[in-house]
């Protein structure tokens, strides 16, 4: 994921990662593996802005789930489980 | 007199020093006090024995172990301690030089203050040598002396001992006689003239071998010690029991002089003939000269170095030195009272008073003779009971014998007459009257059953049940049963809808089999309803037309079944059959969810399930879902909404995620 940032985040894409956990907790976790840097992370811990997803697209609650939104605020592609980054670098370099 | 030697277990294992294994005396640290000590110490191979004391309230126990052994393949030596304060109790060998079936262990327990040991693989000459470090005894040394003390006289004594062929050989010169004997000296398996802990090795290295198969004859008399005519753990019995004897050489008696006859060779020895200094591996044979002025009895007796004599012979038999006759009316008979496998040999006995033994030989079929047996003279009736030495004759084949005689000079007689008969074995097992094989009401999960009728044998042993499964051109063994069995159920390796076949054969104990019974077959179809567990897929979403693949799998609850998967679009590029598939998605168009089923079927039954997937062609699936909430950028309230990113037209990658 955050190769991915790395790689076309000069052109203009942007991540962001809803996480079921505290603020705390994940930053922890993100120090603990190096992610310290990465600050665009956001508390969900209700899952009230996961459910709007899971209700408009995926209709599973099952993380991770990954959405690919265009520069309109369109949702264009989604995925749930992990990513394989080779396609979605693909889907990236289309949108961009 | 009588000397008890505890022999100890005869854990028998052998081993034992082939010519070529290097000899070590190593130096031998002794752990704990100075009170025990090894003497004596021998190592085949290399390596460093030392021995640790553990007192304790009642036992005090003695350890020897093996340091930094190399290649080693049997160990010697004495082991000692104060004789007035402990005698030798329980004795354990360690397994570091092999199991009960590798070594030939002995240790002697009955000696005041000392604990010979020795411990040998079998056949050292071929054996592996053990290398490390371990433990080779552990001896439990008991308060107070030895008793009774042992006996002062340390010559051969005991009836085994005894000379079995004292000849005065007749010389052609009236009254002027050869006495000669061979030399018994029980347990002396090295020859040396002593019974010593060094006798366990020749039992190791000749260990299995018998004394009359053509190879080292000689050497293996001497070593089987109990006269059985197969070296193996038992002759160690002979060691323990004639421990420390010492045979310098023979008194010989005549008539009721109480003075023994004179050394000839060497006059002024205090012993009539003296034992060779390097005998080799055959039996020391000793002659002696004599001219007998009136008839008597000639005996002899051995000495030890010191004087001491040991058991008296019998008296001299007389022999001209010419064979025997030809034994007469030999007779072979078989049949259920002679026993089965075994064939009884009679014939009338020598009359000549030198007789010393019969040799028996024996050919299967047109094969060549060999030895089968020996039987001592002296019998009225001589026989032979040949049971190939306990290992029974082979059925349906035509044994023929003769028969030799020797006398105590070892001149053999011309051959008897031939004689041939073939060994009586049981009919064998009669056929199991019925077979039957079924997939029906099985007791076993997902097995076939097998039974039958028992065969009809007073010697039955047990049945082999043999089978033909798909696609087999054969049957072949799959198991053996006990006599009390009728019943297998079979549940190797079944395949679903598949039809097995059996058939049963009963065999005695003579190793003796029936014929097989009629083929019974039965379809194997496991027991259990028909169900999917489970579809996985490793992926929901793929893109039209890309070469992302989904990988499928189910799961089955009967993993025989046959697996089909079909799909509204896309293609399974690996074929759609199978446990696992894999799923392309469809070049273009088709639905946006695409529903994959999967179906199961095993006969008649069947199961179904399926798993949807998305197919996007990245085309607007609706618009983002605005949020704010609280955010690394600021943790204390809501922040930054995703139309923020939109606004600024960022390509938003949004991933939801969780640290669990």
């Amino acid at each position: 994921m955050l190769s991915l940032y790395s790689a076309y985040g000069s052109q203009g894409l942007c991540l962001i990662t809803v996480w079921r956990e505290t603020l705390s907790q994940m930053q922890s976790w993100l120090s603990s593996r190096g992610y310290g840097e990465y600050t665009n992370n956001y508390e969900d811990t209700d899952s009230d802005i996961f459910g709007l997803y899971v209700d408009a697209f995926t209709g599973e609650e099952t993380v991770p789930t990954n959405y690919l939104i265009d520069r309109d605020g369109n949702v264009r592609y989604w995925e749930i489980g992990e990513i394989s980054e080779g396609a979605w670098a693909d889907l990236i370099e289309e949108l961009l | 007199m009588t000397r008890v030697f505890l022999v100890l277990p005869l854990l028998l294992v052998l081993a034992g020093c082939a010519g070529g294994v290097a000899r070590t005396a190593s130096p031998l640290p002794v752990a704990g006090t100075g009170e025990f000590s090894l003497s004596e110490a021998e190592v085949m191979g290399g390596g460093r024995l030392v021995v640790a004391a553990a007192p304790g309230p009642e036992t005090t126990t003695l350890s020897v172990r093996i340091e930094q052994a190399v290649d080693v393949k049997g160990v010697l030596f004495t082991l000692r301690f104060p004789a007035r304060d402990f005698h030798a109790g329980a004795v354990e060998f360690g397994s570091f030089l092999g199991g009960l079936d590798e070594v030939v262990a002995l240790a002697i327990t009955s000696q005041p203050g000392e604990v010979p040991v020795a411990l040998v693989r079998v056949r050292p000459d071929t054996a592996v040598g053990v290398s490390g470090s371990g433990e080779i005894v552990r001896i439990a040394l008991q308060p107070g002396p030895v008793t009774p003390p042992r006996s002062i006289s340390r010559a051969p004594d005991g009836n085994a001992n005894k000379p079995w062929d004292l000849t005065l050989l007749e010389t052609g010169i009236p009254d002027h006689y050869q006495l000669r004997w061979h030399e018994v000296n029980t347990g002396d398996g090295n020859n040396d003239g002593n019974v010593n802990i060094q006798d366990v090795t020749p039992i190791a290295m000749r260990f299995g071998a018998w004394t009359d198969d053509g190879g080292n004859d000689e050497w293996d008399d001497l070593i089987d010690a109990n006269r059985d005519r197969v070296i193996n753990i038992a002759d160690v019995t002979g060691i323990a029991m004639n421990f420390g004897t010492q045979l310098a050489g023979y008194n010989i008696y005549f008539a009721d002089i109480s003075d023994p006859l004179p050394n000839l060779e060497e006059p002024g020895a205090s012993l009539s003939v003296l034992r060779p200094a390097s005998p080799g591996k055959s039996r020391v044979l000793y002659t002696y000269d004599l001219e007998l002025l009136w008839q008597a009895e000639v005996t002899v007796r051995p000495a030890d170095p010191q004087g001491n004599e040991g058991v008296p012979s019998g008296p001299a038999v007389v022999s001209s030195g010419g064979a025997p006759a030809a034994p007469q009316n030999l007779e072979a008979s078989a049949g259920e009272e002679v026993g089965v496998g075994v064939i009884k040999l009679t014939w009338d006995a020598n009359a000549e008073g030198d007789l010393l033994y019969y040799r028996i030989f024996r050919r299967a079929g047109t094969g060549g003779y060999l030895s089968a047996g020996t039987v001592a003279g002296g019998e009225a009736a001589p026989s032979f009971g040949d049971d190939n030495r306990g290992n029974l004759l082979a059925p349906s084949v035509l044994y023929t014998y003769y028969v030799v005689a020797v006398n105590t000079v070892g001149a053999v007689s011309a051959p008897s007459a031939e004689v041939a008969a073939s060994p009586f074995y049981p009919a064998p097992p009669a056929v199991p009257p019925w077979i039957e094989a079924t997939g029906e009401g099985v007791e076993m999960e997902n097995a076939l059953k097998v039974t039958w009728g028992a065969a009809e044998s007073p010697y039955l042993d047990g049945y082999e049940v043999w089978r033909q499964g798909p696609g087999e051109a054969a049957f072949s063994l799959l198991q053996s049963v006990g006599a009390g069995v009728t019943l297998l159920y079979d549940a190797g390796g079944l395949i679903a809808g598949e039809t097995y076949s059996y058939r049963v054969r009963a065999f005695d104990r003579y190793s003796q089999f029936s014929d097989f019974t009629p083929a019974a077959s039965a379809v194997f179809n496991p027991a259990g309803e028909l169900a999917i567990v489970q579809v996985t897929t490793d992926r929901t979403t793929l893109q039209q037309g890309s070469s992302e693949r989904a990988h499928l799998a189910v799961e089955v609850t009967d993993p025989q079944a046959t697996v089909t998967w079909e799909a509204e679009a896309g293609s399974f590029p690996g074929g759609n059959s199978g446990c696992e598939v894999i799923y392309a998605p469809p070049a273009s168009g088709g639905p946006r969810h695409v529903t994959i089923s999967v179906n199961a079927q095993r006969g008649s039954e069947t199961a179904d399930s399926s798993v949807d997937l998305i197919i996007t062609a990245l085309e607007s699936l609706g618009r983002f879902q605005d949020f704010s909430a609280p955010s690394f950028a600021a943790p204390a309230s809501p922040y930054r909404a995703l139309n923020y990113y939109v606004a600024e037209r960022k390509v938003v990658l949004l991933d939801f995620g969780s640290i669990g």
